[in-house]
């Protein structure tokens, strides 16, 4: 039902046998907000599937757009890729003011995607979806050993980390020493 | 499988509190198999908060070791790291490890299985009370060998509650460090025998003591316990001991003590009169019937499973020169009309400041 129809309705004449319905106050018509990832493809999401992102409701909240500033004003979400946004934006609207389940099965099983998504909503706050993305992360490793774990997770091992701090700390001597040398010359 | 699913997760490339929510969402063997992978995964698991507190639990067989892990927060849930002979358990699906599930009724077991090792249980050991930041609660052993008590004493300082369930007879070298080195806090169950050799001059001093083979302890060793709960099992006492514990308890020493049971068997004692018993026991002591006091309590924790009930009928109390109340009670078990079985003394000190 759009929300010209629920507004049509709300203001038809009040019967007195179906008084708890026709005697609601007439529902506000819902608003639209536009937002777009790297790809520059606009969405069009309403306020309350927003809602879930704290950190798009916290923007929206104080702004007071009308229809057609937000449509000119799309918020630019320029470090999320495309089809990551429109994951989100997917789910936002599939959850719209519905209480949300304890398992949600349709996250990607590509662990690239899932790990994009994992970024996005972190950066959105969007509290229940990331719940979901860590739990789908955890399940990527069930029944795995820990040099299974290692794979999937990318994690070094202790002689690779030793030396990636090792190289950390030469490139950060160098750097010292450049800029040592570069005051130096200043002084000069 | 396409490219993208054969693909890698980043995982430490994560926001670090995104990176601890995804840990804390695996079970309990999922995360020793993470903290596994590397000084790194470790260091994570350590910053872990897990709202639930867990209890390590150790059990050693002759052919196998286990470690368990329960939560107050999961009844019913084990998590089980099990040390055995591989052959005996499963194909090994994983190296070096292999994760099971079983559900026994209500119970729920999980299972992460090693090969016998001793050394690396040893590991294991102090990796998960590290990582989890708790230490050992309980060690239940079958065969205690010096090795093992010694391996045992070196993973902490004190152990709260040990036990050892085999029958078998214990070295005087290994009861020497069990007696005198081991730190038990809370409650100690000793089934086993001793060696001839083993003299228990000085009882071991936690909350809680059950010696199953009490057939030499002394009653030195008993007036000068620290227990608050003590309880011997195969006692060679006589009924002019009873007195004189309850003549030493009146005057204000042992003043730890909450519950002192002591049983005997046919074997080690003989009795002929049991009113010549009761007045040797009941010596120069004022006593009177139990009469039932709603201030008395009704049972005690002798660990985190067994209650103890204490003795209400055909009871008698003598009062402590502290004002505290000693209710004791003398059980016989015979066998047809005349054949002594055996004996129970049971004595619970209630009423005083602390009891």
């Amino acid at each position: 039902m759009s929300s010209t129809e629920q507004g049509t309705s709300s203001a038809a004449p009040a019967e007195p046998t179906t008084a708890p319905e026709s005697a609601a106050a007439p529902e506000v018509p819902e608003s639209f907000y536009y937002v777009h990832g790297k790809d520059k493809v606009v969405h069009k999401v309403s306020a309350g599937a927003l809602q879930h992102s704290a950190l798009i409701h916290g923007m929206i909240s104080n702004l007071g757009y009308t229809e057609e500033q937000a449509k000119a004003n799309p918020f630019p979400f320029e470090n999320i890729d495309g089809d990551i946004l429109q994951m989100v934006v997917d789910w936002c609207n599939q959850h719209k003011g519905k209480p949300t389940p304890p398992e949600d099965t349709n996250l990607p099983k590509q662990k690239e995607k899932l790990f994009d998504l994992v970024l996005a909503v972190n950066y959105l706050e969007i509290k229940e979806l990331l719940t979901y993305c860590c739990k789908q992360v955890a399940m990527m490793v069930k029944g795995k050993s820990p040099e299974e774990i290692r794979e999937i997770w990318m994690i070094p091992t202790d002689a690779e980390d030793e030396a990636a701090e090792k190289e950390a700390k030469k490139r950060a001597g160098k750097e010292a020493a450049g800029e040592t040398a570069a005051a130096a010359g200043d002084a000069k | 499988m396409s490219l993208l699913e054969k693909s890698k997760f980043p995982l430490l490339k994560l926001p670090w509190h995104v990176l601890l929510d995804c840990i804390k969402n695996l079970d309990f063997l999922e995360i020793i198999d993470f903290s596994l992978v590397s000084k790194r995964a470790k260091r994570i698991v350590k910053r872990i908060t897990i709202s639930h507190p867990i209890e390590i639990k150790l059990s050693i067989f002759v052919d196998g070791f286990e470690i368990y892990l329960e939560s107050k927060h999961f009844p019913g849930h084990t998590w089980m790291v099990v040390f055995g002979n591989v052959e005996e358990i499963d194909v090994i699906k994983r190296k070096g490890s292999m994760l099971q599930q079983m559900l026994i009724g209500p119970q729920v077991e999980f299972y992460l299985i090693f090969p016998l090792d001793l050394k690396y249980f040893q590991f294991l050991i102090q990796h998960i009370s590290d990582i989890f930041q708790v230490p050992i609660r309980e060690v239940n052993i079958e065969k205690p060998t010096f090795k093992l008590v010694e391996l045992i004493c070196s993973l902490q300082k004190s152990i709260p509650i040990f036990a050892i369930f085999g029958k078998s007879k214990i070295l005087n070298k290994t009861a020497k460090l069990i007696f005198k080195r081991m730190q038990i806090t809370e409650s100690c169950y000793l089934k086993s025998e001793f060696s001839n050799f083993f003299k228990f001059d000085q009882l071991i001093n936690c909350r809680c003591l059950k010696l199953s083979n009490g057939s030499r302890v002394p009653l030195n060793a008993i007036l000068s316990s620290k227990n608050e709960i003590l309880r011997i099992e195969n006692s060679r006492l006589t009924h002019s001991d009873f007195n004189s514990i309850l003549k030493h308890w009146k005057c204000g020493k042992m003043p730890n003590l909450n519950y002192l049971e002591i049983g005997m068997s046919q074997q080690h004692w003989l009795i002929d009169d049991y009113d010549d018993l009761n007045e040797q026991m009941f010596a120069n002591l004022d006593f009177e019937e139990h009469q039932p006091d709603p201030r008395r309590p009704t049972h005690l924790w002798f660990d985190d499973d067994i209650i103890l009930e204490m003795p209400v009928d055909h009871a008698y109390d003598i009062i402590g020169d502290d004002g505290s109340i000693g209710t004791f009670r003398l059980t016989l078990y015979r066998e047809g009309d005349d054949h002594f079985r055996g004996l129970t003394f049971e004595f619970h000190v209630w009423g005083g400041a602390n009891k």
